[in-house]
């Protein structure tokens, strides 16, 4: 039976409560979705002050006492961040069939995580990457670089995640981007810094339950809406895809009211095949970029130190190994639903009236487009700022283990007493966090884009010293030293030319190293340039003690 | 399982391709197994679309073409300059039109309506127009009462240009292509110049050009096949790759005695 919810056709929205531009997000305060929100940020507070951390491996891995279903909502809270759930959506809708390469990038990584990596990590009872590589290659300095590197990559990306907080709380309270800022980063930094990674996992937990619950029910109302197999949602936007792809033709319209066409609903859309074929011109995109960003953000995703670090809260070796399973499912659960968005959106800004739509909030965009009520939309935007939450602690709890655990500890005072660590611990989650804030306020656009680098840059230094450190006894600390040299040398051209384009200079060969060594997908030829440097190397280089290799072999693989 | 070793260098090399023990190379091979898969399911796949795809043209750039030389020649008739009109309208219509070949599609909308309208119709074309574009700014700035008077008279105004411009893109009124056109006129029109003649006839083939194979053509519950492939049947695959590896790891830690 078809269904005519809309009281005139797409190609007259009524207003509702969301009169103004369609494709601006109105920031005025809304009871309702504030409710959700002030709820949300105080169980947040609570949970974090009813765990909070006794000793440091409490604060570093959770007391290594997380189960291996909780581990992996927190994996899968702590990975997808405002970007995976406002933006990815928003990626999609521009650009396609190429936007479904973040989608396999950032899923596949964790195959990688799993049979090369996690129970690995687990067996060989660390706190941090970067204590994992100062201790494998038994270098201080690739300790301090990896420890800056992960201070750095984790900055970078919470500074990104502001922007979402931003616009989820002026939309919903009303306030400005500053106030978003201040209330978003207090309320993190204080349960993490009471907490750091027991409260952090804890809040996770309920975190992706909010998020997962609120990116799906839009789902379910959308395509039931729309006259869409509902069911399960998942499969049931195929047909939107193909409806897109071949166009709908409009329905007829009776005093001004639309009724239904040959296909049964009351919206048309011309026929626009580039959205769903591969590398369309359309586009601007190629196969080889496709197959690039695929690669270096599952390589990258193997190789970022805060999803490494989670790998060290589960009691066993085989909790850590479930945990990578439970949060790859939990990850593309969400992953599955996100194009949905994209086609309801590339539909509904089909209106002219509508125009293109703008990809940072695109998910919410499309549920107002949709007229699903404010109050789930309110929710949906409560998921958004949840994901930002389990995002930035996640990240705040890696950046303060590297300053205090792996700098201060490991380097500079080997001597401190557990309280002295611990407390060093809380003050470099609140220096990072404040840091991050105020940054954050001044709207260095470049920095959150700097948030691309992260992947590559994390492929290309960290990934290729876990898998040479893991799988072969001969990579030594000269190795080691050389391949990180290769790996931030291939990210420092990448990123020089990238902030020289942001500032709309130019160096020589430009547009070759924009194409060839793109910020997104510069891995794609830096990790394997890294890891081939780091065996030659190795093998023409004094060779791993004897006590490394031992512990590899009767501790690690046996 | 015991390692039982000299306690020399050598004997305690390991690597994925070396492993040594019996449970170690079990696990190797299970891992580049997985991995294999793994590459081949991702890279493979693409790879396969890219070479079976051809650079398939839309209906519409077909007709584009064919009227193309006449349009530009100014040799066009009414008819081919309403299918003309017609094919820019389709991509004008794609919300993935970039902001610049959209305000050249638009221009190029704009010149060929006004030069197929009559002369008394031109300026009363011109002032609704006009009328539109400032009634979308207001639309922009309503509140929730203002918003909806400015919807009827924004629907007035469409019909209004509709009524004048309709036998450019057919006189059915819901016609999509015509809810569409109003919004692609600009007040004032212009002649495009040869340089951005030369521009419009490179976007049209860029939007309407399209790789295809038989993986995009077939449809399965209701996909492309290729995009549920890539977007649906990939991570399922991972999840499964990842909880054999899970369980298989499990069976043969246990065959070979392995105590975690």
């Amino acid at each position: 039976m078809k269904k005519i919810f809309l009281s005139t056709s797409i190609l007259s929205i009524p207003a509702l409560s969301f009169a103004g531009s369609l494709t601006q997000l109105e920031g005025s305060f809304k009871l309702g979705p504030a409710i959700i929100l002030i709820t949300v940020l105080f169980i947040f507070v609570f949970v974090g002050f009813l765990s909070r951390a006794k000793d440091t491996t409490d604060y570093y891995a959770a007391g290594r006492k997380i189960s291996n279903v909780s581990s992996g909502m927190a994996i899968g809270a702590n990975w997808m961040s405002a970007a995976s759930f406002l933006g990815l959506s928003g990626m999609m809708y521009v650009t396609g069939y190429n936007g479904l390469a973040y989608v396999v990038g950032w899923t596949g990584g964790y195959v990688l995580l799993l049979v090369l990596m996690a129970g690995q990590i687990r067996k060989y009872g660390k706190f941090t990457a970067s204590d994992f590589i100062g201790d494998r290659y038994y270098s201080q300095g690739l300790r301090a670089t990896s420890a800056v590197f992960t201070i750095l990559i984790s900055f970078a990306y919470c500074v990104g995640q502001f922007g979402g907080v931003g616009l989820m709380f002026k939309w919903i309270l009303g306030i400005n981007y500053t106030w978003s800022v201040i209330i978003g980063a207090s309320v993190v930094i204080f349960y993490t810094m009471i907490s750091g990674m027991i409260g952090a996992t804890k809040n996770m937990v309920i975190q992706y339950i909010i998020l997962i619950i609120a990116f799906m029910i839009p789902t379910f109302l959308l395509t039931y809406k729309f006259d869409y197999f509902w069911l399960i949602p998942q499969f049931g936007y195929g047909s939107i895809v193909t409806d897109i792809v071949q166009g709908i033709p409009a329905p007829n319209i009776s005093d001004g009211v639309a009724l239904i066409n040959a296909y049964g609903h009351n919206f048309s859309i011309v026929a626009s095949p580039e959205f769903a074929m591969p590398w369309d011109p359309a586009t601007g995109s190629t196969a080889f970029q496709w197959m690039a960003i695929c690669f270096s953000l599952m390589v990258g995703t193997a190789g970022l130190p805060h999803v490494l670090q989670r790998f060290y809260i589960t009691p066993t070796i085989r909790d850590a190994r479930l945990s990578c399973v439970w949060g790859l499912f939990f990850i593309c659960v969400l992953y599955w639903s996100t194009p949905i968005y994209s086609v309801f959106g590339k539909i509904l800004s089909s209106d002219p009236e509508v125009g293109k739509l703008a990809s940072d909030a695109i998910v919410v965009y499309t549920a107002q487009l949709g007229n699903i009520p404010p109050l789930v939309v309110g929710l949906l935007a409560a998921g958004a700022v949840s994901a930002a939450f389990s995002t930035i602690s996640g990240l705040l709890v890696a950046g303060s283990s590297a300053f205090s655990h792996d700098l201060y500890v490991k380097i500079f005072n080997p001597a401190a007493s557990p309280k002295a660590q611990l407390r060093m611990a809380r003050f470099g989650t609140i220096l990072m966090g404040v840091v991050v804030g105020i940054v954050a306020m001044l709207k260095l656009g470049m920095i959150a884009q700097l948030v691309a680098v992260a992947f590559s840059m994390a492929a290309c230094t960290i990934f290729p010293l876990f898998l040479l450190g893991i799988w072969w006894s001969g990579s030594n600390k000269a190795g080691g030293i050389a391949g990180m040299t290769v790996g931030i040398t291939v990210s420092m051209i990448s990123l020089t030319y990238f902030i020289v384009a942001k500032t709309g200079n130019q160096l020589p060969g430009q547009a070759f190293v924009e194409y060839w060594l793109n910020v997104w997908y510069f891995a794609w030829i830096g990790a394997p340039l890294s890891i081939l440097t780091n065996i030659i190397v190795s093998k023409f280089t004094e060779p791993t003690p004897l006590e490394i290799k031992k512990f590899l072999v009767e501790k690690v693989h046996s | 399982m015991e390692n039982k070793m000299e306690a020399s260098d050598k004997d305690y090399s390991f690597s994925l391709f070396k492993p040594g023990s019996e449970y170690n190379k079990r696990n190797r091979n299970l891992i580049l197994s997985l991995l294999l898969i793994w590459v081949v399911a991702i890279f493979g796949f693409q790879l396969l679309l890219l070479a079976l795809q051809k650079p398939t043209s839309e209906e519409t750039l077909l007709k584009f073409e064919s009227v193309w030389e006449n349009v530009v020649s100014g040799n066009a008739t009414e008819d081919e300059k309403g299918v003309y009109v017609n094919s820019l309208i389709a991509v004008a219509g794609k919300s993935s039109v970039k902001t610049e070949s959209k305000l050249l599609l638009n221009k190029a909308i704009t010149y060929t309506v006004f030069s197929m309208i009559g002369d008394s119709n031109r300026t009363l074309l011109s002032s609704y127009v006009k009328e539109l574009h400032a009634t979308r700014e207001m639309l922009v700035k309503a509140d929730d009462s203002e918003y909806i008077k400015l919807q009827e008279q924004l629907k007035g105004t469409k019909a209004a240009i509709n009524a004048i411009a309709n036998e450019t893109t057919g006189k059915d009124p819901s016609n999509l292509k015509a809810s569409i056109l109003p919004y692609c006129l600009n007040p004032v029109s212009a002649e495009l110049t040869s340089e951005e003649t030369k521009a419009l006839q490179s976007d049209m083939k860029i939007y309407l050009t399209h790789n295809q194979s038989v993986l995009t053509d077939t449809i399965f519950i209701g996909f492309p096949f290729h995009y549920f492939y890539s977007s649906e049947f990939l991570l399922i695959l991972f999840v499964g790759l990842c909880l054999f590896y899970s369980i298989r790891i499990t069976q043969l830690q246990k065959k070979f005695s392995i105590k975690e």
